[in-house]
């Protein structure tokens, strides 16, 4: 049966609610008539108590989440927007991540952060900011990117019923919309693991949340041109399944990644380092990154289609890896990924 | 005198002579390096403090900030699992990895100290917050400095504690300065009281108390607490009387020529502080209220031998391994 992304969160909130007594929602539009893109529509009549609207104090929202749990709630703080997470870094890294650890183990901060990234329909450079590998660099924080229904409701429901500590969610706004058919692929646990999407034999392709949607495109694509792709869909960004990206890496010798932010310093340098210190000689090419182009992101649509890479360039990258530099294949057209799925016509 | 408030009274007097012998304690014991940790000292602040911990300790919850060792001492009680913790022994209150800026007393209700200037004033409201969605009877309690009210954090908990009608008490300990600074540097606004007056939250005022005016005057905030179920504001004046951090004061020999020289608050007010230490001015309110004297020595004395005990005990503990330099943190 197919679901929707949104619709996967909103049953992953509904649980939240009704397993977990203790769980508030509170962020900026919790209780509005959007209810953060659908997710969470009607639950303030439903829990009048524990759905909170906040003033614009992101800083003290998240502080008051840690608060909270300190004191036997589990606070889900919301955010439309993960630029808007940037106004809790304070709480969330001074505090949040490094309680537990600074107080000699005596705390626990469990809470939810859930951040969506958006793209497209000029959502221009605050609206778009992709900030899992600023995240993932502290110790103390999780952060996941879930890129599917399947993995949305296996990752909240261990992160609220079982993890003790506080777990960044970076919800994707492009993948809201979309259904996603039954999964056969599962993951190799629900915050700290990733999930092997396809076996392959040729090279190995890492992506993260709405980047897998377009390396499968990709992948259904190359094959049809005779290249066999091993897909990992990574999920955990702050703890990616090590063994399962080196073992991929050792079997086809290459490597692409295929992040939604900037390639320096971020998840692309990091499965670099995963695989260098595991063995570099397992690799027989250079490896390749994409992701966002190192600006902050255009709004003119002409730019932004430059901006973010899509099926066209996956395939022709794989292909060059694959096949050498000259090889030629018959190539997707470029098209943005918003225009393919026609669905998101903003504004949010 | 009642019996029950010469019980509390003695209390009083018991926690600010054992904050004001730890404080000595270290100060003597400072240049030998073993406390290795950045140290915000409470001089000045012990009145205060051990004040409104005693009044409060069985209806809320504490929050802190770096200046520490006053509200540790006052919520625990308990000068070797202080000292273990300065040291960075095992056995110090929070393993030896908090040091003076992150110590908590989870059993005693002190529940965080940050070295985050205001960091701590949202969780303090989280935690009302919660006292009050989960229907608990507590409330919580949260100390911080003049210097936290510049921060926008500060804005944002005050706003939503009025809003929300969170019980929370504040405790501004308002010593005027923020690291070297003086007030008329920082603030752009009148008056700290014109601007909580003009938030729905109630406004209550001290200057330099004796332990026992300053629990009178948190028993009259929590009764506000209580009665309206809304936020207190608890304005302390006190002096500090070292810098910022460490051990000195600002007039010592040793300062002069050094980049420790101050020049931000004068001798005449110095001189005419350490005339009346609020250690002093407790004893001085004890007397009068009919407590012998020699008792009160007597206490006085027991407490600075259980002081010099609880530091050398401490010295004596193990370090953490290498080990346990993983553990702990959330995964």
């Amino acid at each position: 049966m197919s679901k929707t992304y949104k619709a996967a969160l909103k049953e992953a909130m509904q649980e939240a609610m009704d397993k977990k007594p203790y769980s508030l929602i509170i962020g900026q539009g919790v209780t509005d008539f959007k209810g953060i893109f659908d997710t969470i529509v009607g639950f303030k009549d439903k829990y009048p108590n524990r759905i909170i609207e906040s003033p614009l104090s992101e800083d003290s929202v998240a502080g008051i989440c840690i608060g909270a749990a300190l004191n036997g709630a589990y606070p889900i703080n919301t955010h439309i927007r993960a630029d808007f997470g940037l106004l809790i870094f304070n709480q969330l890294i001074n505090l949040a991540a490094k309680y537990k650890y600074m107080f000699g183990g005596l705390f626990e901060i469990p809470s939810m952060y859930r951040m969506v990234i958006g793209r497209s329909w000029g959502q221009g450079a605050q609206h778009s900011q992709s900030l899992q590998s600023l995240m993932a660099h502290i110790p103390g924080l999780v952060v996941v990117m879930p890129a599917d229904p399947s993995s949305i409701i296996e990752s909240y429901r261990y992160a609220i019923q079982k993890h003790k500590g506080p777990v960044v969610m970076l919800e994707h706004r492009l993948l809201y919309e979309l259904s996603f058919d039954d999964d056969k692929a599962k993951l190799s646990h629900p915050l700290f693991g990733s999930k092997l999407e396809k076996e392959g034999s040729d090279i190995t392709i890492i992506a993260t949340s709405v980047m897998v949607l377009e390396a499968k495109r990709a992948l259904n694509h190359l094959e049809k041109n005779g290249i066999s792709v091993e897909l990992i869909n990574l999920h955990s960004i702050s703890h990616p399944d090590k063994e399962m990206i080196c073992k991929s890496v050792e079997k086809t010798g290459k490597m692409l990644i295929v992040d939604t932010s900037w390639p320096e310093y971020g998840v692309c340098a990091e499965m670099n380092r995963i695989v260098n210190e595991y063995n570099p000689s397992v690799l027989k090419a250079p490896t390749k990154s994409m992701g966002m182009v190192s600006t902050p992101c255009p709004t003119a649509k002409a730019l932004e289609d430059m901006y973010y890479p899509d099926v066209h360039d996956i395939c022709n990258t794989v292909n060059k890896m694959v096949n050498g530099d000259d090889a030629v294949i018959d190539l997707p057209k470029k098209e943005s990924m918003t225009d393919f799925y026609k669905h998101f016509k903003g504004p949010f | 005198m009642k019996l029950t408030e010469n019980k509390i009274f003695k209390k009083l007097f018991e926690v600010t002579s054992l904050i004001s012998a730890s404080e000595k304690i270290i100060i003597k014991f400072y240049n030998q390096d073993e406390m290795k940790t950045p140290m915000h000292m409470s001089f000045g602040d012990e009145n205060c403090i051990t004040g409104v911990v005693e009044s409060l300790r069985f209806d809320s919850f504490f929050f802190g900030y770096y200046r520490s060792h006053s509200l540790f001492l006052a919520a625990s009680r308990d000068p070797y699992s202080f000292f273990a913790e300065l040291l960075g022994k095992k056995t110090g209150s929070n393993g030896g990895i908090a040091g003076s800026m992150h110590m908590s007393s989870i059993n005693n209700g002190l529940l965080n100290l940050s070295a985050i200037v205001a960091s701590t004033l949202p969780l303090s409201l989280g935690a009302a917050l919660a006292n009050k969605t989960l229907k608990k009877k507590k409330f919580t309690t949260i100390f911080f400095g003049d210097g936290a009210i510049e921060e926008g954090v500060f804005y944002e908990t005050l706003n939503m504690a009025s809003l929300f009608k969170l019980p929370i008490l504040f405790v501004c300990l308002d010593n005027d300065l923020a690291v070297d600074l003086n007030k008329e540097a920082r603030q752009g606004f009148k008056s700290i009281k014109e601007l909580i007056k003009s938030y729905k939250c109630e406004y209550l005022y001290s200057s330099n108390p004796d332990a026992i005016q300053a629990y009178k005057i948190s028993e009259k905030a929590k009764d506000l607490i209580k009665e309206k179920n809304s936020p207190v504001f608890l304005h302390m004046k006190y002096y500090r009387y070292l810098q910022h951090i460490g051990i000195k004061n600002d007039f010592e020999i040793d300062n002069i020529n050094s980049f420790e020289k101050s020049n931000y608050r004068s001798k005449e007010t110095h001189n005419k502080f350490l005339k009346k230490l609020p250690w002093e001015n407790t004893f001085k309110k004890m007397l009068k209220i009919g407590f012998d004297k020699k008792e009160l020595y007597k206490i006085k004395k027991r407490i600075e031998e259980l002081v010099i005990k609880s530091y050398q005990k401490a010295r004596n503990d193990e370090f953490n391994d290498v080990k346990d330099l993983k553990k702990k943190v959330f995964y």
